[in-house]
């Protein structure tokens, strides 16, 4: 991987399909990318954004999707709606038919207010207020739909992480080469 | 004004760990009802535990909350030893004190400045903040990010640490592992000194209330893991003793329990609670800093907690100093434990306030029961009935402002709603 580009994938590892992100983090290394892992503590996400030219990050998301649908957000070229963390201009990521903008509101993350009271919308929003976002910078969301305590990751989350985890490993070599 | 009906419905409460929603009812200019109710996900970690091994207890228990796992990990870990009957190294003591001024420095900062200073400086939330108050974020970030490096360092990683264990560490940090934190340990005494001075200066509504304090109290220093259990109403006790005074009491609107002093009601726990009653035990640098903005025991108005909570930064970070400076590794990281049955109780200080369990072991090791008390649920009562009565001076206030404002009185106690509930049902009403 390219010196100051990341991969990092975001998620809770005990609440179901709140691991979505660390599975793709995990697949990728699987798959000979590095990447990283961010547990609950957005505030730490801060540091995987800092001093990076190109961040990817992966969550769970809910926007009301089927589940295992894939969703990015180009950040640096779409700021959140402030206050409310809703955003918009998701692009809709279909491996086979391509992709397709649409408007929604989305939840990175299971909770809006998340356990430090900052959800990776609102993290990053913070990180562009202190000029600290990466020049580029998008976020992927993996809809969830079951995120109890000690729950597995649902089977079409499982699905879309490994569809991802390809797609991703992919650019890379592109990149690389 | 008189008979008129107002509800002021707060569905998700912002800036506090976890989720929770509030409802106060007034009827003209009395408050007819308060009901704080939580929603988090289950806690079902006091049943996970029964037939497990004690020596998994720490790493389960530590998943209970993902900002305070320390505290759930030396509650653990302190009473499972009393069961087992198991004596530390004095230097394992002191690291697990160090260990614990990590995380209560990346608490309080957190509390602070990202979720408790908005509301005083007038801004929705910590990102508009930082439009107008860069450098103020950019501090709160570096301190937390101290604190995360200290519990990093020792237990391995900062969410969920791994090397805390019954006996000890699994593994412990070299001297000069230590001392890389010198440096940002004296930046962090500065830069919470300076906290003290500039949260002082906020404006705090007049609110006071007769609270009955409760915090351990130690002979010599200002209490983390250890010491009796003891009330600005002239309580004392062992921690073995808490169950025959501390009653938690199930409430229908609310998923966590409530919990009550036998013969007395409610009480407070936390940083109030442990200044009002420890004073003198903080280290000289952290009175000074308290007596220089006028901040003298007891304190009673409940606003003013974010001024304690930037003292008691300064003692952690002074504390954290000290231990770098005196720490040798142990001779023996960890000790083998001779396994037996018995029961063990321990109570100690997360940064919202005491923390109780207890853990009955049969004598291969295994859990039989386990009691898991947390600060918050001790407060909960608490918070309402300051919400009863600070309610009251905001019946002519319009609707949102009043709204905020008892969002705010919440989050005085920096409620850490994630660990206080024991099951689930989410329920969203609009008016």
């Amino acid at each position: 991987m390219t010196a100051g580009v990341r991969i990092v994938g975001c998620g809770n590892p005990d609440r179901g399909d709140d691991a979505a992100g660390l599975l793709l983090a995990r697949r990728m290394r699987e798959l000979g990318v590095e990447s990283s892992e961010e547990c609950q503590d957005t505030f730490s996400l801060l540091d995987s954004l800092r001093n990076a030219v190109d961040v990817t990050l992966v969550d769970a998301a809910v926007s009301g999707a089927p589940p295992g649908t894939i969703k990015r957000w180009d950040v640096d070229t779409n700021p959140t709606q402030p206050l409310t963390g809703e955003i918009h201009n998701i692009t809709s990521l279909d491996m086979d038919a391509g992709t397709s903008t649409e408007e929604l509101d989305c939840t990175f993350g299971h909770y809006r207010t998340s356990t430090h009271g900052f959800d990776i919308a609102q993290a990053i929003e913070l990180a562009r207020t202190l000029n600290q976002l990466p020049r580029r910078l998008r976020v992927y969301g993996i809809e969830g739909s079951q995120f109890e305590i000690c729950t597995q990751p649902s089977t079409e989350v499982l699905a879309a992480v490994e569809s991802l985890a390809r797609h991703l490993a992919a650019a890379d070599s592109r990149v690389q080469s | 004004m008189e008979g008129r009906t107002r509800t002021i419905k707060v569905d998700t409460l912002a800036r506090i760990e976890g989720e929770a929603a509030l409802q106060i009812k007034m009827r003209g200019q009395q408050v007819a009802d308060v009901k704080l109710s939580i929603y988090e996900p289950p806690r079902f970690f006091e049943a996970f535990l029964r037939g497990r091994h004690f020596s998994e207890a720490p790493d389960i228990t530590a998943r209970i909350c993902g900002i305070c796992p320390v505290a759930y990990q030396m509650s653990a870990i302190h009473a499972i030893e009393r069961a087992l009957g198991v004596t530390i190294d004095p230097m394992v003591r002191l690291l697990r004190r160090l260990f614990y001024c990590g995380e209560w420095i990346e608490s309080h900062a957190l509390h602070v400045f990202m979720l408790h200073a908005p509301d005083f400086l007038g801004y929705e939330d910590a990102i508009q903040m930082a439009q107008d108050h860069r450098e103020l974020v950019e501090q709160a970030l570096r301190l937390k990010k101290i604190g995360n490096d200290i519990v990093r360092l020792i237990g391995g990683r900062e969410i969920h640490p791994l090397s805390a264990a019954v006996g000890g560490f699994y593994k412990t940090p070299s001297k000069r592992d230590l001392q890389t934190l010198e440096n940002d340990l004296l930046w962090a005494i500065d830069a919470s000194v300076h906290t003290v001075k500039l949260v002082s200066g906020f404006e705090f509504p007049e609110f006071e209330q007769a609270y009955e304090f409760v915090a351990l109290s130690h002979p010599n220093e200002y209490p983390l893991n250890e010491g009796r259990l003891i009330s600005s109403r002239g309580l004392s006790l062992d921690a073995a003793e808490y169950e025959d005074r501390f009653v938690e009491q199930h409430v229908k609107h609310s998923n966590a329990l409530h919990s009550i002093i036998r013969g007395s009601g409610s009480y407070l726990v936390g940083p109030l609670a442990r200044f009002n009653l420890n004073f003198d035990k903080l280290p000289k640098m952290a009175q000074e800093a308290a007596r220089s903005v006028g901040l003298n025991p007891p304190v009673h108005n409940p606003f003013r907690s974010i001024v304690v909570r930037a003292v008691e930064l300064v003692f952690a970070c002074a504390e954290a100093l000290r231990i770098v400076h005196e720490y040798e590794p142990p001779a023996e990281p960890r000790l083998e434990v001779t396994t037996r049955a018995g029961v063990g109780q321990a109570i100690t200080e997360a940064p919202r306030g005491i923390l109780y369990h207890r853990y009955a072991l049969d004598d291969q090791g295994m859990i039989l029961a386990v009691k898991i008390v947390p600060p918050t649920s001790q407060n909960q009562k608490r918070i309402e009935e300051d919400l009863r009565e600070f309610a009251a001076q905001l019946v002519a206030w319009p609707l949102d402002e009043a709204t905020w404002k008892c969002e705010q009185a919440i989050r005085n106690y920096d409620p850490c709603i994630s660990c206080a509930t024991h099951f689930l049902r989410l329920k969203v009403e609009r008016e």
